[in-house]
């Protein structure tokens, strides 16, 4: 394997160790990480070092806001000609500015990973001369590391919009996810704090994605069906983003209520397949625009966007639903509740839910049961009639579900199931409803 | 009928023990098992070093050979056998008698009796299965290799909670299969020299080296955590304690974790220090020089 110069005088290493410094600090409001999603792939026939497992990913470790740290997740360069006036990296900013060299970026992420510290890469950039200019640096990077040094870990590559096609269509060939961010939730908003972003050419570029993500994805299968015996038509195999294509929405920056931020994620999860759409609590930044708070990010609300994007996506909530657990806090998700459980106060002629006869759509329903805690009460009623004590051998919290649920004994519970005084019952009780994650 | 003595201490030993003591249709409450490896120190305060070699090797206690053969072929499925095989790695010496106990229900109660997850039983082995999982799933994320200077040999040391090193060694292989590495654990050592596996008796501490690139990953650590959102229970509850004492990282979560609220606060102080229009012609020009446009 060819290994890129070595750093082996003190001098570079300690400038590298500072520049290391300000363009991970220029990443960390980037809120994904995953290494997921991508297809299972090892070194086992090659002539570098990684692996992707496939499904899950994995995270190396955990920074103490209690994120997990999968990739080496940096900025090619933190200088910026936009002034989008949320980015602690826009033009009017006065944050020190570095710029890594694409061999650095390529040596950097070989030792983190040999160290096992990552499973791959994650890069972004700020824009310098053109936006082709930077996209065709950020691809660099990724080519090398494929081409040069048969990387085989993840690569997630932040994609600028408005970049040519061209680039937007060879990106693809070298990374496993690709992600345009679509910012903030509505187009005034947009225009108003990111005046050169056009959100048309965002929708335009992710629409691009979807479009070669799905066309290798029929090429796969299709491929897949042929046994390829010779080496170069293996190699010629189309595999483009393979882990899809993710997005991250900035929460609080802006007037726009959760419903419409739901109701945008929902038409990017059905529009683009994106695979996630993360959402990023507006966070104080050094040299911030006038324009946006100064207060601490609004943590607990972004918790629960992303419990109710998880109800869109795997309970069978739509939209409608959505709103009906938000009415009561005018289109806001409720901060004391979880919305599984607003949605269960606001539509109580639902419950009570038999858990021992009802459908698995009625059972993904119940406040503080998970999916797999569905999976659970369907496998285990196949031997016998189910009580409250085998729920709790499920490691379901019955304090959660007795209100909503019948089981085979009596279940005295229910009773104030038409009571107003529920809700206040769920906040006295402090028990934080994090079962959907 | 007498009490039956057996050892196990791998799963393929229970396995073939497992298989004489069924086809004798031996009922649970009539066995002992005895893992050797696991409660070795107890075995040594009461016999000599050479006797309990020797019962290293032997897997009955009892002699069976009187005991008739009455299930010449007994069988279990392998959904089954596979379920036991991930738990057997469970660092708990009252296993074995589980899994026999299991096997046994599974032959003569209920075939399908590992479907059935609120049965005392299957929740144990269902637990045990789940955190030798996480286990290994952990052992994947948190071995930290470091370069033994002026060589390529990449080391780590770790301490797994379960048994699990060799359920590691494919992902490991397959992962780094071009670097010379060797993970060693308090259970043993495992070596890849790019070429073949192979393991080595245990080793009881960590080595020490200095691999200088290690304060490259310290420097990402520390810059890639927000201030503004500490949020200390959810990363423990990830990266549990245990697991720190192996971590290079795990040394700055306290004094990242003090010093989060002044951090946080001096990003927003930092607010109203936006740079004036002046300078804003000033640094755009600056990024111009610098970047210069190709083309106009
Ligand atoms: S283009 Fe990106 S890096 Fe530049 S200011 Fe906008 S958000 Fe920040």
């Amino acid at each position: 394997m060819k290994q890129p110069q070595s750093q082996s005088h003190q001098q570079p290493y300690q400038k590298l160790q500072h520049k290391l410094a300000i363009l991970a600090d220029a990443a960390k409001y980037d809120a994904s990480c995953a290494s997921s999603g991508s297809i299972k792939r090892d070194s086992s026939n090659g002539t570098g070092i990684g692996s992707t497992s496939g499904g899950m990913g994995i995270c190396h470790s955990y920074t103490p806001d209690g994120r997990c740290v999968s990739l080496l997740k940096i900025l090619l360069t933190n200088f910026c000609i936009y002034d989008c006036q949320y980015c602690v990296n826009r033009l009017s900013s006065a944050v020190e500015r570095a710029r890594f060299q694409v061999d650095e970026v390529i040596k950097l992420t070989l030792d983190f990973y040999k160290r096992n510290y990552i499973e791959g890469l994650f890069l972004s950039s700020g824009i310098i001369q053109s936006s082709d200019y930077t996209m065709e640096q950020l691809v660099s990077v990724a080519k090398d590391l494929r081409e040069k040094h048969d990387f085989r870990g993840y690569i997630h590559l932040k994609t600028i919009p408005e970049a040519s096609p061209e680039l937007l269509q060879q990106a693809g060939l070298y990374a496993d996810r690709l992600s345009i961010n679509i910012e903030l939730p509505s187009k005034a908003a947009l225009s108003n704090l990111a005046p050169e972003k056009n959100p048309q050419t965002i929708h335009q570029s992710m629409a691009q994605l979807k479009e070669h993500i799905d066309e290798s994805k029929e090429y796969r299968a299709k491929k897949s069906d042929i046994i390829i015996s010779d080496a170069k038509s293996r190699k010629s195999k189309y595999i483009y983003s393979p882990a899809g294509q993710s997005t991250q929405m900035i929460v609080g920056a802006d007037d726009s209520v959760d419903t419409k931020i739901l109701t945008l994620s929902n038409h990017l999860y059905k529009r683009y397949d994106m695979r996630r759409v993360y959402y990023s609590a507006f966070s104080p930044i050094p040299f911030a625009s006038k324009n946006l708070p100064t207060k601490s990010p609004p943590l607990m609300r972004e918790h629960r966007l992303y419990q109710a994007d998880w109800l869109l996506r795997f309970y069978g909530f739509d939209l409608n639903d959505i709103h009906s657990a938000a009415a009561p806090t005018h289109g806001m998700l409720d901060l004391d509740i979880d919305p599984k459980l607003a949605w269960a106060l606001a539509n109580r002629d639902v419950f009570p839910i038999n858990v021992n006869k009802a459908p698995k759509e009625l059972l993904l329903r119940i406040p503080g049961v998970g999916v797999r805690g569905v999976e659970k009460i369907i496998q285990a009623r196949q031997f016998k009639a189910l009580r409250l004590d085998d729920l709790k051998k499920l490691r379901i919290s019955i304090k959660k579900v007795a209100h909503f649920v019948e089981t085979a004994d009596p279940n005295t519970e229910l009773k104030h199931l038409d009571s107003v005084l529920l809700k206040q019952l769920f906040i006295d009780s402090k028990t934080e409803q994090l079962a959907l994650f | 009928m007498h009490v039956i003595t057996v050892n196990a201490s791998e799963f393929a030993q229970w396995r073939n023990v497992s298989r004489e003591l069924l086809k004798r249709d031996i009922s649970p409450e009539y066995i002992v098992w005895q893992d050797p490896t696991l409660t070795q120190s107890s075995l040594d305060l009461f016999q000599d070093a050479s006797n309990s070699h020797e019962r290293n090797n032997n897997n009955f206690e009892t002699d069976l050979s009187n005991i008739p053969v009455t299930t010449p072929k007994p069988s279990i499925s392998a959904e089954t056998l596979e379920a036991i095989e991930l738990a057997s790695c469970y660092r708990d010496d009252t296993r074995w008698a589980l899994f026999y106990a299991i096997v046994w229900r599974v032959m003569h109660e209920d075939k399908q009796l590992l479907e059935n997850i609120t049965d005392n039983q299957i929740m144990r082995l269902n637990h045990m299965q789940k955190s030798v999982g996480r286990d290994i799933h952990k052992m994947h994320a948190f071995v930290r290799f470091q370069k033994i200077s002026d060589s390529d040999h990449y080391v780590a040391w770790f301490e797994p909670e379960h048994l699990i090193l060799k359920k590691t060694s494919s992902f490991f292989k397959n992962r780094f299969k071009n670097m010379t590495w060797s993970i060693l654990t308090p259970d043993g050592g495992m070596h890849w020299d790019q070429q073949s596996l192979f393991y080595t008796e245990s080793s009881s501490e960590r080595p020490v080296i200095n691999d200088e690139l290690e304060s490259l990953w310290l420097e990402y650590y520390r810059n890639i955590f927000n201030p503004a959102r500490l949020k200390l229970k959810a990363m423990q509850s990830e990266m549990p304690k245990k697991y720190w004492k192996n971590l290079p990282e795990a040394p700055l979560i306290k004094s990242l974790s003090r010093e989060s609220a002044a951090r946080a606060e001096a990003m927003i102080e930092k607010n109203n220090q936006s740079i004036s229009d002046k300078k804003l012609g000033k640094q755009m020009a600056s990024i111009q020089k610098k970047f210069p446009t190709k083309t106009d």
